[in-house]
């Protein structure tokens, strides 16, 4: 039987464990793409401390899921700007399902792995979260202690006199 | 691992603020000490202010975050060009970032000698951030002697905007009533209507004023909508708005200057760009004829093609025309002309013939009826 050989990268986790990842989908990593074609010829793999394996694994569903869509154009003015687009509720989904820590940690590795179009949903996702909330709403959220003493506290909501219309 | 909002590092948190309104950026602030100083990093306001206008911000000496705070958050919106809500008089006023602050100026057509002449600004108020009180300061700039505390309201029941000057003294003549009241009836001389403008200023005190859009440009329209200024015979010069609606086909002429027949914020000339026109030279010097032509009379056309043709000015019609004057012309429609009584009384549309020439930046505008033709000349001076 012929099978079509599809070209791999390997990146290794946090946990030690190694991916195989093939390089179509790979090539939405940005920046780390040139480096990540020259590990092609080579059996090692490019190990990626700040990434554990579960974050990895929904990073490969994401890509795999947006593989047909297509990118933004790559000019300097579309990624300054962010694309004003809804997230879908697809991605709304996927992204909130596992809970915050797990999102601030796809945050984080699609920073480093350098996936524009992850890290723009993702951003939006957790900014659609403080969106309309009062401070008291925003710590519940997020589980922030209030490290204010009252005197800050008071000067706080002074420097905000400018938002409250 | 991240388990929490704070732990993310700063330059991803401020990626997260950059899809947040300013308001809950302000908020967020609130939470705690660390993502206090976060929301506090310029670069969240920088971008802020971005969104709304270009600063320097050596021009304002200050933080973004002053100029959002104390300025762009809550008068952001004066910036742009309006039209004084004055009945009839109107007028023309532009607010742009100027030199460390807002600055709205108001333009009066040039003296009736010279349609071409400059445009005569006077600078009305400003917006900026009083440094030694730390504070926004709203200055009104009309008057006589020192700048003088002003006030804006928005969203007033007829107007967008109102600017209203907070001391009235600053705007009595300091040579008293009697010399004021000569030196406005000489202008009024001069420059017709428009001086009413400031006297009435001098009662109110106020400024109210609704927004004016341009439109962007287009290769279908076959003159760039914008700002115009024509010779309105006894009038003296007045200021217009021309844009389109192409769901219906249709060009409108807008005052953003009056007089006492016609108010600024009416529209003067509704040109039907379904009704292209392509008349011989004969037919245009048949002026009786052309009075009887009604706009049934031309077959619709939905294409916006130029249809050459020959171009004369019918034998006797006034007109103040510069030395530009054509003998072709791509483009000829049908339009309304607004004509009314004083006070706007018994207002109606009579046919007149729309002639414009992208090229120079002019529209003849032909009124049959008055033997009478005015050159609507695009404003160059005011960048919008």
């Amino acid at each position: 039987m012929y099978k079509k050989i599809v070209p791999q990268i390997k990146l290794e986790t946090y946990e030690k464990e190694v991916f195989e990842i093939d390089l179509d989908i790979a090539k939405k990593f940005g920046k780390l793409v040139p480096v990540l074609q020259e590990l092609l010829n080579d059996d090692k793999p490019l190990t990626i401390k700040t990434i554990n394996s579960g974050t990895l694994k929904k990073i490969i569903t994401w890509c795999t899921y947006h593989k047909g869509r297509s990118p933004p154009p790559e000019d300097d003015d579309n990624r300054m700007k962010h694309s004003t687009e809804e997230v879908s509720s697809w991605d709304d989904k996927f992204l909130q399902e596992d809970g915050q820590a797990a999102l601030f940690d796809l945050i984080s590795a699609a920073h480093t792995l350098d996936i524009d179009g992850l890290l723009d949903v993702a951003c939006k996702v957790v900014a659609t979260m403080i969106k309309g909330k009062a401070p008291e709403e925003i710590r519940k959220v997020f589980n922030i202690k209030n490290d204010f003493t009252q005197q800050e506290e008071d000067q706080v909501r002074k420097e905000n006199d400018w938002c409250e219309d | 691992m991240t388990v929490l909002l704070t732990n993310l590092p700063p330059e991803l948190i401020i990626r997260i603020l950059e899809d947040l309104p300013s308001r809950d950026i302000g908020l967020l602030s609130g939470t705690c000490t660390q993502l206090r100083s976060i929301c506090r990093t310029d670069i969240v306001w920088q971008k802020l202010c971005q969104k709304i206008c270009d600063i320097e911000v050596e021009e304002w000496d200050t933080t973004y975050y002053n100029i959002y705070t104390k300025v762009l958050h809550r008068y952001g919106r004066c910036l742009g060009l309006w039209r004084r809500n004055m009945r009839p008089y109107g007028g023309l006023m532009q607010v742009k970032v100027d030199n460390g602050r807002l600055l709205a100026t108001e333009y009066k057509p040039p003296y009736v000698s010279d349609i071409h002449g400059p445009l005569r600004p006077k600078k009305v108020f400003s917006i900026s951030i009083n440094k030694s009180k730390n504070r926004t300061e709203i200055l009104c700039l009309h008057g006589y002697g020192e700048a003088h505390p002003g006030s804006i309201e928005f969203e007033t029941e007829e107007s967008d905007v109102v600017f209203k000057c907070c001391q009235m003294s600053s705007h009595a003549h300091p040579k008293g009533s009697s010399v004021e009241l000569s030196t406005m009836i000489k202008k009024i001389f001069l420059c017709f209507v428009h001086e009413m403008g400031n006297m009435l200023f001098s009662f109110s005190q106020k400024y109210r004023l609704t927004r004016i859009e341009v439109q962007k440009p287009d290769p279908v329209y076959p003159i760039q909508p914008g700002l115009f200024q024509a010779h309105y015979s006894a009038h003296g010069i007045e200021m217009f708005l021309l844009k389109y609606d192409m769901s219906k086909k249709e060009a409108e002429v807008i005052k953003i200057t009056g007089d006492p027949n016609v108010p600024a914020g009416e529209t003067s000339i509704y040109i039907n760009l379904r009704k292209p026109m392509q008349l011989t030279k004969d037919q245009q010097l048949d002026v009786n004829s052309l009075l009887l032509l009604e706009e049934d009379d031309i077959p619709d056309s939905d294409d916006v093609q130029p249809r050459n043709q020959p171009f004369v000015i019918p034998p006797g019609f006034s007109t103040f025309l510069d030395d530009f004057t054509p003998t072709t012309c791509d483009y000829r429609y049908f339009a309304r002309g607004r004509i009314a009584g004083d006070d706007y009384r018994d207002p109606d549309l009579i046919p007149v013939h729309v002639v414009p020439f992208e090229v120079h930046g002019v529209f003849f505008v032909l009124w049959f009826k008055f033997w009478d033709m005015d050159g609507f000349y695009r404003i160059k001076d005011i960048n919008i």
